[in-house]
């Protein structure tokens, strides 16, 4: 993917892109705001890193700019502010992602991935059924199948399932999962997570031979 | 002692000058005493004025009395009367004066005072009335002396009256400025103390009958809200040194054992093996910055509840499905850390709020419950109307500590080795507050739990939060 990341501080910035192109994408990394809003109206990116706070014009104001030139670039704000009212407004401005620093690199990969993923799946047909390996999800009647066994899901794990199998491949951190499923932005202290997605594991990965779910340490969830 | 008295008469001195309460005391009984005088002046010139009113009113009936007893009677010396307070002279037309032999009698025609020796024992001051009468001129005299006498006794009363309110006008103001500036003294000495950093003076008014009290009371309150909030700041900047330090002085030791290992890499061990060691070490590192991460994100995020800034997002919320979808997120949670869970909810209420807070609350309640019970407790969630209650049936904290438990980074001794940071209930506290609901901390029993029936001899917690009806 071609990325464009806007951050005036040098050394994160040199973090994000090393660590992006270590992904195998593409990253322009811009200082100044203005610059930044220059590339996004001569590039094409697939997906946009903006800091709040940026010399010559800030994060703000480039996303506003875009979206009135009709740029609908996925765009993830990264901020070292952490306020609801900050997020709103980001969000308000048309942001699709929003990620307060300080922030695991884990965390930013997921999420980038899943916003260049967005923007592809917005041109595709919405599918109805889901499929990976010998596991169906029929989105429609709302069953699942592995090896033509019907699994009962509950409506969080149906929820928790169909992200994975829309995602195959991506990381979901659990800060997603949680975003997604239960649409919580604070981070709880227990197993919330590993609860849930342990019980979904005992349901379609435990009665097989082949585990589908794995976990990446210090990241999160992927289904492949 | 005689030197320590003057030098305390001198401080009064000075406090006197400076009392506003005495100065007003004393401005007022001057002025009083000014009205007191100049309504004496008043009364009296108008008392003056009513004898005198008499005295000519007696003058012009004697006249005229006198007049006709003239016409008809031929001898006039027996008609005119003289005593020491009135008298007659009469004046025919040839120029013969009967009665008082005195010219000056009948310069004038009309009222005059005039000035005549009479008798020794009475004043020479009269009030004399001549007009024509028969064929001369009558002049008819009534003496002042009484009208004195009633003047000086009317001014005198008025000068008696004067010293005695204001000397108790004085005194009266002097006390009650004494009394108020003792407490005006004990308000500055008190805010001085706490100034000066001492934030544990406090005024105590004895009473709430005025003003002052309730100013007082208020100042007490302050102060006791500062003090709160001081101890606060010293606990959490205590706290946020123990519990920041602690895992910082690990991780760099940690770190510096790493590269010292790196440095003097010993051919004992193989590559793999080192490098495992270093990702091992490397793992803990991140792990022990992201715990120093969420305390400080706790910490902010207590800081900007406080500022209100959340309140701009409130929305109209039902309390039992928030209570139904954090069940729905920790019953599995309760469970698998070998606990009981139930969840009841009785009514439903609608309040203004923040969905995201109020699950984030009861999660840090139950995440608190999930830590501080043994297995086997058994949590309950209980919502009925505006209360939400969350009971658990385990050790429970002692009564004492029931308001510190709510204070940021305030960890009881017995569970600072484990984890937490001691932000979670700091968070509920602040949480409620911003939703203006009310929260209380109280030993499980059946009389508080709104709706199930708790096992006999429990020492749990129970933590009741009720809400504002809209």
């Amino acid at each position: 993917m071609r990325i464009l990341v806007l951050e005036d501080d040098r050394e994160l910035g040199e973090w994000i892109q090393s660590g992006l192109s270590d992904a195998g994408h593409v990253v322009d990394w811009l200082e100044d705001g203005q610059h930044a809003l220059a590339a996004t109206m001569t590039n094409e990116y697939e997906v946009v890193l903006l800091d709040r706070m940026t010399p010559g014009l800030d994060g703000l104001s480039v996303l506003k700019a875009m979206r009135c030139a009709k740029k609908n670039t996925p765009v993830l704000f990264l901020t070292a502010i952490n306020s609801v009212e900050d997020r709103v407004e980001g969000l308000e401005a048309g942001a699709d992602d929003y990620l307060a620093k300080p922030f695991a690199f884990t965390e930013l990969l997921a999420r980038v991935s899943a916003l260049g993923r967005r923007n592809s799946a917005l041109n595709a047909v919405e599918e109805t059924l889901l499929k990976c390996k010998d596991l169906n999800l029929d989105i429609l009647s709302r069953k699942c199948f592995r090896q033509g066994k019907s699994i009962e899901l509950n409506t969080k794990e149906f929820l928790l399932l169909d992200i994975f199998m829309r995602n195959q491949g991506r990381i979901q951190t659990k800060a997603m999962l949680l975003e997604k499923v239960w649409d919580l932005r604070f981070d709880p202290t227990t197993s919330v997570i590993e609860t849930h997605m342990s019980r979904l594991r005992a349901k379609i990965d435990k009665p097989f031979e082949q585990a589908l779910i794995k976990t990446v340490r210090g990241a999160g969830y992927v289904l492949e | 002692m005689f030197w320590n008295k003057l030098l305390n008469w001198r401080v009064l001195w000075l406090d006197l000058k400076r009392m506003t309460a005495l100065r007003q005391a004393v401005f007022l009984a001057f002025s009083f005493v000014i009205l007191l005088f100049a309504g004496g002046a008043v009364s009296t010139w108008l008392i003056e004025r009513e004898i005198e009113q008499n005295i000519d009113q007696q003058l012009l009936s004697m006249h005229s009395q006198l007049s006709q007893q003239l016409m008809q009677s031929e001898n006039v010396n027996t008609i005119l009367p003289k005593s020491p307070v009135l008298f007659a002279s009469y004046r025919d037309k040839a120029g013969l004066i009967y009665g008082v032999k005195s010219k000056k009698l009948f310069n004038k025609q009309g009222f005059i005072n005039i000035d005549i020796e009479m008798l020794d024992n009475y004043a020479d001051d009269w009030r004399i009335y001549a007009a024509k009468a028969s064929t001369g001129i009558l002049t008819v005299a009534i003496n002042l002396e009484d009208r004195y006498q009633i003047l000086v006794i009317t001014g005198q009363s008025y000068l008696a009256v004067s010293i005695v309110v204001s000397v108790m006008t004085l005194i009266v103001g002097l006390a009650m400025g004494l009394v108020n500036q003792r407490r005006y003294n004990k308000i500055s000495q008190v805010l001085e103390t706490i100034a000066a950093g001492d934030l544990s003076a406090r005024i105590a008014p004895q009473k709430q009958q005025d003003d002052l009290d309730l100013v007082a009371t208020r100042i007490d309150a302050t102060t006791h809200r500062l003090e709160v909030l001081m101890r606060q700041m010293k606990d959490l900047s205590a706290n946020i040194a123990h519990d920041l330090r602690t895992p910082m002085a690990r991780l760099r030791a940690k770190i510096e054992t790493a590269l010292f290992d790196i440095e003097q890499q010993t051919s004992a061990k193989s590559v793999a093996q080192v490098q495992a060691q270093h990702a091992d070490t490397l793992e803990t590192a991140l792990t022990k910055i992201d715990e120093m991460m969420n305390t400080f994100t706790a910490i902010l995020r207590i800081s900007n509840l406080s500022s209100g800034e959340f309140k701009g997002h409130f929305v109209t919320l039902s309390l039992a499905n928030i209570v139904n979808e954090t069940a729905e997120i920790y019953a599995a949670v309760i469970e698998d850390s070998g606990r009981l869970f139930s969840c009841n909810v009785m009514a439903d209420s609608t309040i203004q709020g923040s969905r995201e807070l109020i699950i984030q609350l009861l999660a840090n309640l139950i995440e608190n419950s999930i830590r501080h019970t043994p297995k086997g407790s058994h949590i309950y969630l209980n919502c009925d109307k505006n209360l939400l209650q969350l009971v658990d049936d385990g050790d429970g904290i002692s009564e004492a500590y029931h308001q510190r438990v709510l204070e940021p980074m305030y960890r009881l001794e017995t569970s600072r080795q484990s984890a937490g940071n001691g932000l979670g209930l700091a968070l509920v506290n602040s949480i409620c507050r911003l939703h203006d609901a009310h929260l209380s901390l109280s030993k499980s029993s059946n009389q508080d739990s709104i709706a199930v029936p708790i096992k006999d001899l429990c020492n749990g917690l129970t933590v009741t939060i009720s809400f504002e009806v809209p």
